[in-house]
This record gives C-alpha cells, structure tokens and sequence, in this order.
C-alpha cells in the first residue's frame, strides 16, 4: 500500500514541478496534462507493441512531447497572461481529441496492455528532477530565469535570450510531464484519453499554487498534501470533498502565497551577503 | 470447596455454554475473518448508484454472516469510495490486495472496472463486476462481469421493441459519441438496428456534460424517425426526453440499460410515457422466480429506511448484486476456504472455479460466457408512471426467450 502512496505522490510531484518549471520563466502553463497524455501514449505505444524497455519508452516519449512542446511555444509564448492560460487550455483540449481521433491507440475506447512501472522508477526520477532543479536554483541561470520572470524587456536589455529560455523552459516542463505520465500509464494498466482532460491540468497548477511557487519545495509540498489528504480522510464518506475543498480555500486564504513562498537565494546572493567572509 | 461440588460447578457451566457453542456466531470467532474488499462511488456524479448497490451488498454480507459466515469464518466487508474515478479505483483495488482481501468486488462502471481488469490479473486477484455494459472489458481469468454487456442486452431489447412497434421503420441513433460506454452504446444499437431490418436515418453525436438538448432534439425532430434509439446516462436521457417534449416531438424512446439502474422511473414523471429500456429485472414481483418477491419487498423496505434514494427505490440489477455476492460466498465454501487459508492461494482458488464456471442460480439465472461476461436474458422495459417503477413492456406470453 505504501507502495501505491510513493507511486501517486512521486507522479504528482514530478507534475508539479512540470508546471513550477515553466513558472520559472513567468509562464502558466495548463498544457501539462496535455503533454502528461502524449508520455503516456507514446510510451504505451512503444512498450506495447514495438517491444521497447520502459526507461527508454519513458525518456522517448519525454523526448517527443519536448519537441511538441517547443513547436508549440514558439507561438504559445508570445501571448500573455490570461491570452496564454487560454492557449495552454486549447492545447490539452486539442491533445485529447487527437488522441481521441487515432485509432491506432484505441481512441475513445482506451489502451492497454502495458505493465512493469515500480514506485523505484518514479523515486529515482524524482530525486533527479529534484537535483537539477536545485542546482538550477543555485545557478547563474535561476538568475537570468528570475530576471525574465520580473521583466522580460530589462532581461533582453541584459542580454538574455528571452525566447530561447522561455521556450526551453516550456520543453522541459513538457518533457518531465511525459515521464511522468509514461509511469502513470505503467502502473494504471490502462488509459483513455477521459484521463487527460482540463481538470488534471488545474490539478497540478493547484498543486503548485498551495504548495508554493517561488521555490522548488513548494510543488512537491503542495502535490503531497492534495494526493494523501484525501486519501487519509476516507472515514469522512461523503464529506470527504467537501472538507477537501474547505480545507484548499482555508489553505489559500491563510498562505496565499502557497506553503512554502519563499525564495531560495542563489549562490551569488550567498556569496554576497555582508557577514559573509 | 470439596471436588464433587466442583465438578458439578464445572458441568453445570459446560451445560449453559453447549448452545452458544454450537451457535454459529461461536464458530465464526474460532477462525479468522475472511476479508472482501468493495469498490463503490459513493460521492461524486454516480453516488446514487453506489448507494443502491450498497444497500443490496449489505443484505448479501448481512445473510452471510447471519447464517453462520464462510465455513466457520466470518465475512469482514470494507466498502470504500472511487468517486467513479478510474485512478482512485485502480488504488483502492490495490490497497485491498496488500490488505490480504480474497476478493474485491466492483468497481461498477465500465471505465472504472475496464481500468481494474488487468490490474486484477497482473495482481492475481479475484474482481467481480456485476454492472457494466460496455463489451470486450472482462478479462479472464480474473476478472469477471456477471452482468450481460450491451453486446447482449441490446440485440434482445430491440428484438422486443419491434414485437412492440411493429410499424417503426425509420429510427436515429443518439449518443455521446466522445465517451467509451456511450458509443459503444450506439455501435450495438447500429447493429442490432440493421440486423432488425430498421432504417437507420441518421447518428447523432452529443456530449455527456451538454446541459442545452435543443439542437440534439431540433435535428432528431427534422430527421422524422418513427423511434429514437439513445444511449445515454440518466441525466441526459431526461434532458433530452424534456426538449423533445417541449418540441412537440413524442416518439418512443429506447435507452440502453445505462438508465435501468438508478432513479429514472422517479424522476421523468409524464414524461415517463415513451421512454423504454432493457433489463433483466423489475420492482414487480416474480412469483416464478425463487425468492424474488422477498428480495424486491426486503430491498425496497431497506433502501426507505436507511438511505435518500428516491422512493420506491429502484430494484434493477441489485439482484445481481446480491447474487454476486451469495456466488463469491458460495464459491469459498465449496473450495472449503476460510479465515486461515493462505490469501494468495484461496485467490487462484476462487478464480479458477470462477473462471471456469458455466451457470449459477439465484435470484438470477445466468449462464458465462467465454469472454468472462455474464448472459441474463434481457427484456423491453417501460416506466410505470404511476407507481413510478420499471415494468415489462411486453406480457409474459410475448416476451422473447421467456
């Protein structure tokens, strides 16, 4: 049981940290439970009926959902504010009914068949993930990300590419969302493109939300809390959504900056401070 | 003390104790519980269905338990919530495993247990379902549904809507062509249309969560079936039964068994009319059918005094749920498995006999299939509006393999 726990958490977390990396940018992204359901189909795919390990499916289908995702921000990210939440939506929704519309995986009605996802996997990811956005964090590059993320026009003025570190943000967010969902789909046994609707997506900006996005602690915080709350609080029955919701809104009104909202200084910062010798 | 009072004392006690000895609830604390997990939504949009299904599941362990439990072990039942979720489903299916459950019951629709199918397998553990209808999702040999797919029951209810309307010639098909049941609904429907000779005029796609039917009912209207055939969940079978009505637009309307179980018959009122399904199963009472009345009075009883269902609370399939359960209990006394058989052991066991299994007699007659699925010969169904239950469409005398 504990198992299924780890399993859970360790895929949400790496969800939230698909979107908190796009944030790091100054973008919100609503297309990660998009790029979610292309790991998870590419992967199943390629496990299934091409015979392919599953690390390797899981780092392909990361792969193409990178490429998706950086055709897709080319355009995507020339809007702004509420104009690219609207777009990110579009482009789960369109996800969804292409995959809805192939046959080849089964369309409305599903895909099966695969197996061998272990709570290993999704740890070891997680730990990975963790380390480089912690390095990220205490990089030169979390600088010129800070920098794009307050003022994009100052950024440019400095010399950062601007487009470049927003689309190869949005890549990332997608490709680790990919992962994520190539391991959901191994340990689900089966996946319908239902799974992949808007709602997963506003799942895992929640996560990122309550748990804090100025930092790389609060998505896992935030993810950990919505995936075991519910799950610990079964004996409540029918109120259990209903305290779950209560309990966001709570959360929300008193942290509204997330859980953990604090910055994580760089190193410079560190370097820079004035009882340091 | 001398030892002859003693003894005396001592026999004395033996004397008062034999009956509670021999009494079952003794023989059930002797060995440990037999653990059965079930899967039911009960929040979320199909809790009504969880509700009921509860209820006819607690008859079923309640009888159990009273006659003695499983060769001397008590059945322990722990009831838990998916929400109708496939993901939560999936984990609540593995949470019964690791908790040493012999077998898991549900979950009940079909996107739930076509997501704990080959979980059931990969984990080795029995799953019953006795409510699905999407066909091509049981798998063998642990995963098994009780319940006929619409494959099945849809063949048989629009052989008996034509015996009924002998003068339907052209029908459309409605359905929500984006959702796995519904449009599975409407491919069955397409086929048994054609192989009934109908004229299938046109299909119509529409959204589960649409909340404005005008233009489905507008184009079904300028179609001008004789029939509409509609596989839909309640809520939009009401929808759309309302707009067509408010068109003017009264023609017969056959659903898939996706609106036999749950409060329909309650709820559609005068529009109750022409609005027809399937189902194996009614509120009225069977006399020819061996403890049918006995059930559909101790059911209703239930469900008024321990849940908000709509009254009469509905009947359908909850047979099957009971007999789910009596098969589930009587498989494990047959194996002779109680609380100190090895769980994995006791599982194959189980799904074994299950797997293989040809027919079982209950409130239900039912024969299995070799997909893994039940087969329960299905009739044409229409609401009572009165009595605001399902009734048989057609008499005894002229239903088809009756």
């Amino acid at each position: 049981m504990i198992q299924d726990y780890v399993m859970q958490t360790g895929i949400n977390i790496l969800l939230a940290w698909s979107v908190y990396i796009i944030l790091l940018s100054g973008s919100l992204s609503f297309a990660n439970g998009g790029f979610m359901a292309i790991g998870a189909y590419v992967s199943a795919v390629l496990t299934v009926k091409f015979g392919i390990p599953l690390i390797l499916a899981a780092a392909l289908a990361g792969a193409a959902a990178f490429l998706f995702g950086i055709v897709v921000a080319y355009p995507a990210l020339r809007t702004r504010g509420l104009y690219l939440i609207l777009v990110t939506v579009g482009i789960t929704a369109s996800i969804k009914v292409m995959i809805e519309s192939i046959d080849y995986v089964g369309g409305i009605q599903g895909f099966t068949g695969m197996s061998g996802a272990s709570p290993w996997h999704v740890v070891t990811l997680v730990l990975v993930v963790g380390a480089a956005l912690w390095l990220i964090s205490h990089s030169r590059l979390q600088r010129m990300l800070d920098a794009v993320r307050e003022d994009e026009l100052v950024a440019a003025s400095l010399g950062i590419n601007v487009v470049h570190l927003k689309v190869a943000c949005f890549g990332a967010g997608a490709f680790i969302a990919a992962v994520a969902g190539s391991f959901y789909a191994h340990y689900l046994l089966f996946v319908r493109p239902e799974d992949f609707g808007i709602l997963p997506s506003v799942f895992i900006v929640l996560y990122v939300v309550l748990g804090g996005m100025n930092n790389l602690w609060g998505p896992p915080v935030g993810a950990t809390i919505m995936t075991l709350v519910p799950e610990f609080t079964r004996g409540l029955a029918q109120w259990r959504p209903t305290v779950f919701g209560i309990l966001i809104v709570l959360l929300l009104l008193v942290r509204p900056d997330g859980l953990l909202p604090f910055r994580v200084p760089t190193e410079r910062r560190l370097r820079n401070r004035p009882n340091n010798p | 003390m001398n030892t002859k009072k003693m003894t005396r004392r001592a026999l004395l006690i033996a004397c008062l104790a034999l009956p509670f000895a021999t009494a079952p609830g003794f023989a059930q604390t002797a060995k440990p519980p037999l653990k059965i997990g079930v899967i039911l939504p009960l929040t979320g949009f199909q809790a009504s269905y969880g509700e009921m299904y509860r209820v006819a599941m607690n008859m079923a362990f309640e009888d159990i338990n009273k006659a003695g439990g499983i060769n001397g072990s008590r059945v322990e039942v722990t009831i838990q919530d998916d929400q109708g979720a496939p993901a939560q489903s999936a984990l609540l299916f593995r949470r019964y495993v690791a908790d040493g459950d012999v077998a898991v019951l549900g979950p009940i629709s079909g996107s739930t247990w076509e997501t704990v199918a080959p979980l059931a397998n990969s984990l080795k553990t029995p799953a019953l379902n006795w409510t699905a209808l999407k066909p091509g999702i049981s798998k063998k040999p642990y995963a098994l549904r009780l319940h006929p797919a619409d494959d099945i029951m849809i063949p048989e209810g629009v052989a008996e809507f034509r015996k009924k309307f002998p003068n339907v010639h052209r029908i459309v098909i409605a359905g929500d062509l984006k959702e796995a049941s519904g449009a599975s609904g409407v491919e069955e429907f397409r086929k048994a249309a054609l192989a009934a000779k109908l004229d299938v005029v046109e299909v119509v796609g529409f959204e589960t969560r649409t909340s404005d039917f005008s233009p489905v009912a507008i184009k079904i209207r300028g179609l001008a079936p004789d029939a509409v055939f509609l596989s839909a969940f309640m809520p939009n079978t009401l929808a759309l039964l309302r707009e067509m009505e408010a068109q003017g637009f009264q023609r017969p309307v056959l659903v898939n068994a996706l609106i036999w179980a749950g409060a329909l018959p309650q709820l559609v009122g005068p529009l109750g009319k022409n609005v027809f399904s399937i189902g194996f199963n009614t509120n009225e009472p069977a006399p020819e059918v061996k403890g049918q009345p006995e059930f559909v009075a101790r059911y209703v009883k239930t469900a008024a005094e321990t849940t908000k269902l709509p009254q009469p609370a509905n009947v359908a399939n909850t047979t099957l749920t009971y007999d789910t359960v009596m098969l589930l209990a009587q498989t494990m006394r047959d194996l002779k498995i109680d609380g100190n058989t090895d769980v994995q052991k006791a599982r194959e066991a189980i799904s074994g006999v299950l797997s293989s299994m040809k027919s079982f007699h209950g409130l239900n007659t039912l024969t299995m299939l070799a997909s893994g699925d039940g087969n329960i010969r299905s009739h044409l169904l229409e609401v009572d509006v009165q009595k605001k239950i399902w009734k048989y469409a057609l008499p005894a005398s002229e239903r088809i393999g009756k």
